[in-house]
C-alpha cells in the first residue's frame, strides 16, 4: 500500500508561500526530501505531520485523507532535529510514551527492550535518562520512541545533522535497518546530499519549494533532468556547448558525447569531476592552467582554467596533484549530460 | 528551523491572549487611577498644593537621596563583583556569599539594627551609607553575573591588539557590564524612591515617608495621592533616564564563545590590603546589623518573648505569603506563555508592561487600591483579597523571570512529538509540559512568598485592622523606640529572607540549576 500521497500540495506562512504546489508519492522504504536550508523541506515535513495546515491540496496517509486531522490521529512517527527527548522520562519512559494506557507493564517492558535491540542499542540503556546518552544514542532512542506505536510511517527532520561526520553514516545505517525491519516507510528531510544519495531508496531534490527531479539516488545523479540538480549533486561544472545539425557537439574538451541527443543550437554541458582525467604530460587533450588544489587526503579537488572566462573542476588520486600554476592536459571519460540552451 | 509556534500548539486560540492581557491590565489599575485622579484634582489646587516650601524640601531629600545612594551602591556593587570575579582574591567563593548576605536583611530591619546601636546616622550622610549598604547588592549581582557571562576571548582580542590591561577593562569590560550595572543602579533607583521604613527609622523625609504620613495623620485622601502621582512621575522618569543611558546600542553576544573562565588579576602585594578592606565593608553590611541584633535580642530577653503574640503573626504573614505566591504564579503563566511561544510586539509589549508594575512604589499600589475599593468596591476594603491583589501586582515580575526561565527550556517540539505519539493537546501539557515546568514554577511560588513575607509598606497600608504580620509587629515596636522587643521579629524576618538569598547569590554565578 502507498505510505504517503502528497498531491497539489501548497502551503506558507502568513502571505509568503512556501510550497508551490507538490506531488510525491512514498510506496515504501527510505524517500529522502534534499534541500538547501529555506528551500520548504521542513514545512512539508510538518504538513505531513499535522503541525501546519496547508493552503491547497491533499495528503494521503496509508490511503487515507489526514488533512484537518490531529497529528495524534495520523499514525505517524516523527523524529525531530536533536531528537528532543522527553527530559523528565528515562530512555524506558520516553520509547514507551506513545504506548496506550491499554498496554501493561510487561509488555511496556518487552516492547523498550525489542525497540532498543532493534535500535541495536544496549539494554541497559533503558534506565539512563537522556543526558547520560551520546548524540548518536539520543538519535536512536528517539527513532525508537517514533516505532514504539507501529506507524506506517516516520518523519525524520534532519535527524542526523548534529552528529560528526564519522558518526553520521554509523547511525543512519542503524536507524534504516530498522525502519526496514519495522516495516515503516520514512521520509527523511536532509541537506546532506551524501546522507540522502547513501540512504534513500527514493530521493526528491527540492529548491524554491517544488521538487525539481524524484527519482532513483542513482537516477538523480547520473541523469539530471534540470541543471540546478546538476549542480547541487556532487561536484559538477555546467559548461557551455554547441550542438550541430549532424548531432555532434562541440565542447571546450573538443567533440563529447551527450546521454541523450539535443536540437542544434546551444547546449548546458554538466561534467562531473571525477568524469575529467589529468594528466601533467599537456601533449594531448585540451590544456589548462591549475589555478587551485583542494586536497582531501584520499584524493583531492583541483580548479582549471581552460580560458578567460571557462574554469573545469577536476577530481585527482592523493598521490598525483599537480602544483598550482602548472600546465596541464584535461579528457572527459564518458558521455556527459546536455540540456538545451545556454542555462548557466 | 523555528516554524512551530505559529501554527502549533493552539493551547486556546484566544483564552491565553485575553487572559494575559486580563493579568497585565489589572495591574496597571493602580497606576491609571492615581495618574486620573491626580488630574482631576483641578489645576489650581494642585499647583497650590505643589508649590508649597515643604514639597520643595521634599522633593531635594528625595533627589539628593538617589544620587548619592545609587553613585555609592554602584561603586560598593561594582568594586565588589570586580575583585571577586577577576582577582586573585583568596576565598573568592566565601567573599561572594558574604557580599550577597546583605539582602538577607530587608532594608527597615538594617536601618533598626543601625539607629538602634548609633544616632549618628540619622543624617544625610548617615542615611546615604546605612541605604547603600542594603542596596548595593541589586548592582553587586547583575554585575558578577555579566562579568561571568562575559566571554574572556574578547579581552584576549583586546590584549592581543596591544591594549594594556587598563585600557582591556575600560575599553571592553566596562562598556558590556554598562547594561548589568545600568539595570542595578536602576534598580536601586526604584527601591530608594519606594522606601518606607528604613528612611522612617532613619529620620529622614521623603516623598513616600511623607505619603504615608499623609495617609496615617489626616487621611486626607486628595493631598495623599497628589505626592503619590509626584513619586510615579519621578518613578517615570527615573525608568526613561535609563532607557536614554542604555541607549539603541547593541550589546548581544556574537557567536557562543568558549566556556574558559576567565583570567584574573594578579593582586600580588595588595593582597592584605584588598582583603582587610573588604573584611571591614562585609563588617559594616553584615556584622554591624548581626550584632545589634543580637545584642538586642539578649537584652529583649529580659522582657520575655511574647509568643501568643508572635505565633498569630508568623502564621499571617506565612499565609498570606503563600496564597499571594500561587496567585502571582498562576497569574505569570498565561503571559510569559504568550510572550515565550507566541512572539509578536503585542505579547511583548504585555509582558513589558507587567514589569513595570515593579517599579511601582509599595505606597502607589496600596495608596490606589485603598481608594478604588473604597468607591467601586467598598466590600473589598480593609479585607485580605486585597492585600493579596497588592502583592500580586508589586511581585508579579519575579513570578514572571522565573517562569520564563523554565518555559524558554522547554522547545514546542517535545509538545509535537508528544502530539504525534498519541496525546491530545491537554495530554501533552499534563505529561510533558508541566512536569518540565515544575521546578520553575516552585522557584517563582517561593520567590514571591519570600518577597511578601518581608513586605513593610503595603502591608502597613492595606492590613485589614487586627491583622498582624511579623512586618507590622516589628514596625509597631522599632517605630516605638522599642528595639528589645522588636528584635525577635527582625530576627524572624532575617530567617525569612535567607533563602532568596542564597538562590539569587547562586544563580548569579551560573550555580543554580
Amino acid at each position: 500500500m502507498t505510505a504517503l500521497q502528497v498531491s497539489g500540495l501548497r502551503a506558507g506562512h502568513g502571505r509568503r508561500e512556501v510550497l508551490d504546489g507538490l506531488d510525491l508519492t512514498v510506496e515504501d522504504g527510505v524517500t529522502a526530501v534534499l534541500g538547501a536550508s529555506g528551500c520548504g523541506k521542513t514545512t512539508l515535513l510538518r504538513c505531513v505531520a499535522g503541525f501546519i495546515t496547508p493552503t491547497a491540496g491533499e495528503i494521503r496517509i496509508a490511503g487515507r485523507s489526514v488533512v484537518g486531522l490531529a497529528p495524534r490521529r495520523r499514525g505517524i512517527g516523527y523524529v525531530p532535529q536533536e531528537g528532543a527527548l522527553f527530559p523528565h522520562l528515562d530512555v524506558g519512559g520516553n520509547i514507551a510514551f506513545g504506548l496506550g494506557r491499554s498496554v501493561g507493564r510487561p509488555e511496556r517492558q518487552d516492547r523498550v527492550a525489542e525497540l532498543l535491540r532493534l535500535l541495536e542499542l544496549p539494554g541497559e540503556l533503558a534506565e539512563r535518562h537522556p543526558h547520560e546518552l551520546s548524540g548518536g544514542q539520543q538519535q536512536r532512542v528517539a527513532v525508537a520512541r517514533a516505532l514504539a506505536p507501529r506507524p506506517g510511517l516516520v518523519l525524520l527532520d534532519e535527524p542526523f545533522s548534529s552528529l560528526d561526520a564519522g558518526l553520521r553514516e554509523e547511525s543512519g545505517r542503524a536507524v534504516v535497518r530498522a525502519l526496514r525491519t519495522a516495516g515503516a516507510a520514512a521520509l527523511l528531510v536532509t541537506h546532506d546530499q551524501g546522507e540522502a544519495l547513501s540512504l534513500a531508496d527514493q530521493v526528491a531534490v527540492m529548491a524554491s519549494g517544488r521538487f525539481l527531479q524524484v527519482g532513483s539516488a542513482v537516477d538523480v545523479y547520473l541523469t539530471p533532468e534540470h541543471p540546478g540538480v546538476a549542480a547541487f549533486l556532487g561536484s559538477a561544472t555546467l559548461l557551455p556547448g554547441e550542438a550541430g545539425p549532424d548531432g555532434r557537439v562541440d565542447s571546450p574538451f573538443g567533440e563529447v558525447a551527450l546521454t541523450a541527443p539535443q536540437p542544434a543550437g546551444p547546449v548546458t554541458l554538466v561534467v562531473r569531476a571525477e568524469q575529467v582525467q589529468v594528466s601533467a604530460d599537456a601533449t594531448s587533450g585540451t590544456k589548462g592552467v591549475v589555478e587551485e588544489v583542494s586536497f582531501f587526503g584520499h584524493d583531492a579537488t583541483i580548479r582549471v582554467r581552460l580560458s578567460d572566462d571557462v574554469h573545469v573542476t577536476a577530481r585527482v588520486a592523493g598521490t598525483g596533484i599537480p602544483d598550482i600554476g602548472t600546465t596541464v592536459a584535461l579528457e572527459v571519460v564518458g558521455p556527459l549530460v546536455g540540456y538545451a540552451g545556454d542555462l548557466r | 528551523m523555528h516554524l512551530g509556534t505559529l501554527d502549533t500548539v493552539r493551547y486556546g486560540r484566544w483564552l491565553v491572549p485575553a487572559l494575559a492581557g486580563a493579568i497585565v491590565a489589572a495591574c496597571l489599575v493602580p497606576v491609571g487611577y492615581v495618574l486620573w485622579s491626580a488630574a482631576s484634582v483641578g489645576p489650581d489646587e494642585a499647583y497650590d498644593f505643589l508649590v508649597r516650601p515643604r514639597i520643595g524640601e521634599l522633593l531635594w531629600n528625595t533627589g539628593r537621596l538617589m544620587v548619592g545612594g545609587v553613585v555609592l551602591s554602584v561603586v560598593f556593587g561594582v568594586c565588589g563583583a570586580w575583585v571577586v570575579e577577576r582577582t586573585s582574591l583568596p576565598l573568592a567563593g566565601w567573599w561572594h556569599g558574604a557580599l550577597c548576605a546583605p539582602l538577607a536583611i530587608p532594608a527597615f530591619v538594617n536601618g533598626y539594627a543601625w539607629v538602634a546601636t548609633t544616632h549618628a546616622v540619622q543624617s544625610y550622610p548617615g542615611t546615604v551609607l546605612v541605604v547603600s549598604l542594603s542596596y548595593y547588592p541589586l548592582v553587586y549581582l547583575p554585575t558578577v553575573a555579566a562579568l561571568r557571562r562575559l566571554d574572556p576571548s574578547l579581552e584576549e582580542v583586546a590584549a592581543a591588539l596591544g591594549r594594556r590591561p587598563r585600557e582591556v577593562f575600560t575599553r571592553v569590560v566596562l562598556p558590556a557590564l554598562a547594561p548589568a550595572v545600568l539595570g542595578g543602579a536602576l534598580l536601586v533607583g526604584l527601591h530608594l524612591l519606594a522606601e518606607y521604613g528604613a528612611l522612617q527609622l532613619l529620620n529622614y523625609p521623603t516623598l513616600t515617608t511623607a505619603i504615608l504620613q499623609q495617609y496615617g495623620t489626616a487621611f486626607n485622601g486628595p493631598a495623599a495621592t497628589l505626592l503619590a502621582s509626584v513619586l510615579l512621575l519621578a518613578c517615570l522618569g527615573l525608568l526613561a533616564l535609563e532607557m536614554l543611558a542604555r541607549g539603541p546600542a547593541h550589546r548581544a553576544r556574537v557567536g557562543s564563545g568558549t566556556a574558559r573562565p576567565a583570567p584574573r588579576t594578579r593582586l600580588g602585594r595588595w593582597t592584605a590590603p584588598v582583603v582587610l578592606g573588604l573584611g571591614f565593608f562585609v563588617a559594616l553590611a553584615v556584622g554591624l546589623p548581626a550584632a545589634s541584633l543580637v545584642r538586642w535580642l539578649v537584652k529583649g530577653a529580659s522582657a520575655e518573648l511574647d509568643l501568643a503574640r508572635m505565633l498569630p503573626a508568623a502564621g499571617t504573614s506565612i499565609g498570606l505569603a503563600a496564597v499571594a505566591g500561587l496567585v502571582a504564579t498562576a497569574a505569570a503563566l498565561p503571559v510569559v506563555w504568550q510572550a515565550v511561544r507566541r512572539r509578536s510586539s503585542w505579547s511583548l509589549g504585555v509582558e513589558r508592561a507587567a514589569y513595570t508594575t515593579s517599579a511601582l512604589p509599595g505606597v502607589v499600589v496600596a495608596l490606589a487600591l485603598v481608594t478604588v475599593a473604597i468607591s467601586w468596591l467598598p466590600g473589598l476594603y480593609q479585607t485580605l483579597p486585597l492585600l493579596v491583589a497588592a502583592y500580586v501586582i508589586l511581585f508579579l515580575p519575579r513570578a514572571l523571570v522565573a517562569v520564563r526561565g523554565v518555559l524558554e527550556l522547554v522547545p514546542p517540539r517535545l509538545e509535537e512529538v508528544a502530539l504525534t505519539l498519541g496525546q491530545s493537546r491537554a495530554g501533552a501539557m499534563r505529561r510533558v509540559t508541566l512536569p518540565l515546568l515544575l521546578p520553575g514554577l516552585v522557584t517563582a511560588t517561593a520567590l514571591v512568598a519570600l518577597a511578601v513575607s518581608t513586605e513593610l509598606t503595603a502591608t502597613l497600608l492595606l492590613a485589614p485592622i487586627g491583622t498582624t504580620t511579623l512586618a507590622t509587629e516589628f514596625w509597631s515596636e522599632a517605630s516605638a523606640v522599642a528595639y528589645g522587643a522588636a528584635a525577635p521579629y527582625a530576627l524572624a524576618l532575617v530567617l525569612l529572607a535567607v533563602p532568596a538569598t542564597v538562590l539569587l547569590g547562586r544563580s548569579s554565578r551560573g550555580e543554580a540549576r
